[in-house]
């Protein structure tokens, strides 16, 4: 009987051993474990056998039937392991392909720009207001103290739509239109798109502005200068060097234009400073008393500071670009890169 | 305007480097542009005399000279022909640095050394054109280093603001250069020597009723010889721009720049009636302007007149019949002051604008005129000879009056926000010339020198106050100001949405121009519709105000696909203009366009073209971001869309906008081979629902029990209609009604398509009973039979 339950047993690893799937290792381990299987079926032949033997020859088979059990659980695991992995390997994909994604679109370099002043200026409490691109005469430079027959109307050459309408050259008519709706105090930007009648390399017919100003009692030349220099130190960063030199606009005096220091060369002199090492960045000024009598504010209770950013110019300034035209052809190659 | 530094240097003392000049100009409100050095710019150029010329025995077109410098003889080959033995040249000798990097060496040419090179003024740098080389004036010393003959300057080109007409002027920059700097400035005097005739035997002056003219002064030089100016004077001229024409017209030229008092001469010989009179132009007169060109004068204009017609246009140009000649022998000066508006409005009404008009707009100073005059006689005499009558006649029947300005110390250090000493205002003005007396505690009474026209109120003054004292000076702080955020606006808020929900989506912003070509305009319909046009385009591309942002998109989409972008979706927010009213209306606008297939083209994603419904899509999820909740979409005729492919948006029972296929007959139009899709939203009709607090609705405590329904249908059923029918039959158990497939042809007979919905049945008070569900449904199933002839197929 032990010749037979050796047998039987190298027979059961020989065959186990070249059994390749689960399914193969389950019948096997049917046919030899089950309960109709061979080593089962020895057994039941222990009942011929005497007690001494009997008691052997069983523990000799269960000895056999546990390492072969263990033997065919092995060799299940195993080949699980292996079809797993086989599994994985053939579920392999080339994580080096494309991912997939709806392509988000992007802001026009202007709109960014536009927005990143306003959340400044909002940070600030300025609202925003807004007023039409196609102006009265009367707002865009009269009540702007820019009489007809001035000379300072050169200084924005005009398109008519009529003698008294046109398009109006910067965003300052909306605070003709603020200040004549509302009482002080006022703090108010109003971004806006304007018109002027010239096109070159750095002139666009189309632009966009932000106007900015603030009236109260007590708005200082000094205070003109506190939020203009966090203004643009949040824009370009705090260790920008600012400079304030006198200007002229018919609507504020003492009138101011701001410089940076040239962002690309540093002061040194470039292409773009001109080689002054300064940019010029915006304009602005104290209101004048003839603009506050226009919207019938008392200049002696009242004062009050206003500013016009020039978006494209800042826009240019930032993403290095030399020709303005790019931003007004919606070349999408172009838009993308911002 | 450009101006030339040793010229200034004339009125002063003390003057800083032309870095530092610049620097302080820029600061105080005259933005310096450029500094350009002009003069010599080389060396090793002596002057020398040319001995003999002899033919280069090897090219016809070269001669061989021997020049000599009065110490050596050098051999020169030469290309010019303008020289003969005796004259003065300039000679490059080896190892001569020209401008341009140009040095000159020992070199060999056709055979034949050259030991240098006799120059031309080109070659020099000092001129743009040149005929041969230079030949210098017979009495030039030899052996002179040639650049100390020529000097050197800088030329200032100046940003003069409109307010500031008194720095038009040498003089008037030498003034400014004083008070900003601190150098002396010193006045020149111009002493005339006057004959015994009197200027009132030679001519009158009479100023009319009406005329807008408040000085007119003259001189009358008699026995002139009319003839070219001198060197320098003609360089000085050049150098700013102005060409010389005779020595007579060169002095009134001399005097506009240093002085900034505009001059005119007549040929007082062709003044009829030895006579001027400053009168409005009478309707149909004219004139032929020196330039050569006839104007039609009206009588707006104002004119100077003899005693028959118009001689010149005051203060802009005069006229070419008693214009300067060689023939001229008397010259009649005039420097007068005429009025800065009459004079622009003329000057543009002719559309001509001169080195006169452009001072006397911004502002000549009254009191100048004389002085003016003074100097041209002066210098007249000097150049051209003659004898000077006596006196001058002066026509001033007002004398200007500058009235002193009150200046509160208070409010200017209100203004500025920095105590300011009185002591330092006093400097400041004393730099200006600005008198000032006290006239109570911390004020001043303060009157500016005449030529200041731009200080007319206490709030210049406090420019001036602050220019001079320097903005960098004033102190950097924040206002203090009531601690409330601020508003951004309704439509900055819809704005900012509609860009972050479209850019998400896909779409790339675009910005175009406001304005459109005529044709442009037309293509939205409908035919001979009024536009916002304007009256002086720059080009016709850009003349009328659109009424619709979609032509453009569609410009946009041409321009990316000839440069092989072929996935285009890009949206604009911006106003559209509908003429009406005082001003037109404008409407803000949202609207996109699509084009492309309908995923990123890739290995991964199938490559469907976009259609109606992806248009559709993003309106729905914009007007879902929004806030709005009922949207009707209705079929629409318009001009752009293919008619059967276009809808309506309605809001709230407003119309709202319009999306759809483009219409075929565009393609072309387009350079396009494949359908687009576009979608123009009205922002004023959705800014009435935007923004609506939203409420909290409760979530379905009860189940729900969800029917399919397969049917097929009338093609020319709408949807919509179904569904709303559907939807109407119980408002309070019908909780969803969606739409899972849409099939046509197969075994759906031809006309008819094939509709899948699913009927979502729930109420919120109670679980639904299986037979409560089964008559509701039963009821859809009815409704979609009998109303709709549905055959149900499941």
């Amino acid at each position: 009987m032990s010749a037979r339950l050796e047998k039987l047993a190298s027979e059961a690893l020989g065959e186990l051993s070249g059994a390749s799937s689960i399914d193969a290792v389950l019948q096997l381990k049917t046919r030899y474990l089950g309960r109709k299987g061979e080593v089962t079926a020895l057994l039941k032949e222990l009942g011929s056998l005497s007690p001494e033997e009997r008691k052997k020859a069983g523990e000799a088979i269960n000895t056999v039937k546990a390492s072969l059990e263990e033997a065919f659980d092995e060799k299940a695991a195993a080949l699980e392991a292996g079809g797993r992995a086989a599994r994985l390997q053939k579920e392999r994909i080339d994580i080096t392909l494309p991912g997939r994604s709806v392509r988000p679109g992007r802001m026009h370099p202007v709109t960014q720009v536009m927005e990143e002043i306003e959340e400044i200026f909002s940070g600030l409490g300025f609202d925003v207001a807004e007023g039409p691109e196609v102006e009265l005469d009367y707002y865009n430079f009269e009540a702007l103290n820019l009489p007809k027959d001035h000379p300072a109307r050169d200084m924005q050459d005009t398109f008519y739509v009529s003698d008294e309408v046109l398009l109006r050259t910067h965003t300052s008519p909306v605070q003709i239109r603020v200040m004549e709706k509302e009482r002080p105090p006022l703090r108010v930007i109003a971004p806006g798109t304007v018109y002027r009648r010239d096109s070159d390399i750095t002139h666009t017919p189309m632009f966009h502005q932000v106007e900015g100003f603030m009236v109260d009692k007590g708005v200082t030349f000094s205070n003109l200068k506190g939020v203009l220099t966090h203004f643009l130190h949040s824009l370009f960063g705090d260790k920008t060097d600012i400079r304030f030199r006198t200007s002229f606009f018919p609507f504020t005096e003492p009138s101011a234009e701001v410089d940076i220091r040239c962002v690309i060369c540093g002061g040194s002199g470039c292409r773009v400073c001109k080689g002054s090492g300064w940019i010029e960045i915006l304009g602005a000024g104290m209101i004048r008393p003839e603009v506050f009598k226009f919207v019938k504010y008392d200049p002696e209770e009242f004062t009050g500071f206003a500013f016009g950013i020039g978006i494209e110019r800042i826009a240019m300034l930032k993403y290095g670009m030399d020709d303005i035209r790019m931003l007004f052809e919606n070349d999408l190659r172009f838009l993308r890169q911002f | 305007m450009l101006f030339s530094y040793n010229w200034l240097k004339e009125y002063f003392e003390g003057v800083c480097s032309p870095s530092e000049l610049a620097e302080r100009f820029t600061m105080t409100g005259t933005e310096i542009e450029s500094v350009t050095k002009t003069g010599a710019n080389f060396t090793g150029v002596v002057t020398a005399q040319v001995v003999t010329i002899d033919k280069h025995p090897n090219a016809d077109k070269l001669s061989f000279c021997k020049v000599n410098t009065g110490k050596e003889e050098f051999s020169i080959v030469c290309g010019a022909k303008n020289m003969k033995p005796g004259d003065k040249v300039a000679l490059a000798l080896i190892g001569a640095e020209l401008p341009g990097d140009f040095k000159i060496k020992r070199s060999k040419i056709r055979g034949v050394e050259s030991e240098g090179m006799m120059c031309s003024e080109v070659e020099l740098g000092l001129k743009d054109t040149s005929e041969g080389i230079l030949i210098l004036p017979p009495d030039t010393p030899l052996g002179v280093d040639y650049s100390s003959f020529v000097g050197s300057d800088f030329m200032f080109e100046a940003g003069v603001t409109p307010n500031r007409g008194d720095l038009l002027s040498i003089k008037g920059m030498a003034r400014e250069a004083a008070a900003i700097t601190g150098a002396v400035f010193h006045d020149k005097d111009f002493p005339v020597d006057e004959g015994e005739a009197n200027v009132a035997g030679f001519a009158s002056v009479e100023i009319a009723a009406g005329a807008h003219c408040r000085r007119y002064a003259a001189k009358v030089v008699e026995g002139v010889t009319i003839g070219p100016s001198p060197e320098d004077i003609r360089q000085r001229l050049e150098a700013h721009g102005i060409r010389s024409i005779n020595n007579v017209v060169d002095v009134t030229n001399l005097v506009l720049l240093e002085t900034g008092q505009p001059m005119h001469a007549f040929d007082l010989a062709r003044l009829k009636g030895k006579k001027i009179i400053v009168r409005q132009a009478v309707p149909g007169e004219k004139i032929e302007t020196i330039d050569g060109k006839e104007r039609a004068l009206d009588e707006a204009m104002m004119v100077i007149a003899d005693a028959e017609r118009p001689v010149a246009i005051a203060g802009v140009m005069g006229g070419k019949d008693t214009e300067v000649t060689e023939a001229t022998t008397t010259v009649l000066l005039e420097s007068a002051w005429f009025d800065p508006s009459s004079v622009r409005r003329t000057s543009k009404k002719l559309g001509l604008s001169s080195d006169s008009s452009f001072r006397f707009e911004r502002g000549v100073d009254m009191e100048g005129v004389e002085k003016a005059l003074e100097m041209a006689a002066h210098l007249i005499n000097k150049l051209a000879g003659g004898w000077v009558a006596r006196g001058a006649i002066d026509i001033y029947p007002v004398k200007q009056h500058v009235n002193p300005i009150e200046f509160r110390v208070k409010r200017a250090e209100d203004l500025i926000g920095a105590q300011v000493e009185e002591a330092g205002i006093l400097e400041i003005f004393r730099k200006l010339r600005i008198i000032a007396k006290k006239s109570g505690h911390g004020v001043f009474s303060a009157t500016p020198p005449s030529y200041r026209v731009d200080l007319k109120n206490e709030t210049d003054l406090v420019e001036e106050v602050a220019r001079i004292f320097g903005y960098n000076n004033i102190p950097t702080t924040l206002p203090v100001a009531r601690l409330i955020p601020g508003n951004p606006g309704r439509l900055s808020a819809i704005r900012k949405q509609v860009k972050t929900l479209l850019t998400a989506t896909g779409f790339m912003e675009v910005i175009n121009y406001s304005f459109v070509s005529k044709e442009t305009f037309s293509v939205t319909g409908p035919e001979g519709k009024k536009g916002v046009a304007l009256i002086n385009p720059l080009t016709e591309e850009q003349s009328v105000m659109r009424d619709s942002l979609l032509p453009s998109l569609l410009d946009n989409l041409k321009f990316n696909l000839a440069r092989k972008t072929e996935e285009v979706r890009i949206f604009e927010f911006a106003p559209v203009f509908l003429a009406g009213g005082k001003l037109p209306q404008e409407k803000w606008k949202a609207s996109g366009l699509l084009f492309g297939q309908r995923f990123e083209p890739g290995w991964s994603f199938p490559k469907d073209w976009v259609d109606f419904f992806d248009a559709k899509g993003v309106v729905e999820k914009l007007l879902e971001k929004l806030g709005v909740e009922r949207a009707e979409f209705a079929p629409v005729e318009h001009p752009l869309l293919h008619p059967g492919k276009a809808a309506a948006l309605k809001v709230g029972g407003k119309a709202a906008g319009v999306l759809g296929e483009l219409h075929p007959d565009f393609w072309d139009r387009y350079g396009l081979r494949k359908p687009a899709y576009l979608f123009e939203l009205d922002v004023d009709s959705l800014m009435d629902v935007f923004g609506k607090t939203k409420k909290y609705r409760q979530l379905p405590r009860f189940p729900e029990s969800a029917r399919d329904i397969a049917f097929v249908i009338d093609e020319g059923t709408p949807f919509g209609e179904l569904l709303r029918t559907v939807q109407k039959i119980d408002t309070k158990l019908i909780d969803k009604v969606e739409l899972f497939d849409v099939y046509y042809g197969g075994n759906i007979p031809q006309g008819r398509r094939s509709l899948a919905i699913r009927v979502t049945y729930r109420s919120m008070e109670r679980t639904l009973t299986a037979q409560e569900v089964e008559d509701i449904h039963s009821r859809v199933v009815r409704e979609l039979t009998d109303r709709f002839k549905a055959e149900i197929r499941s």
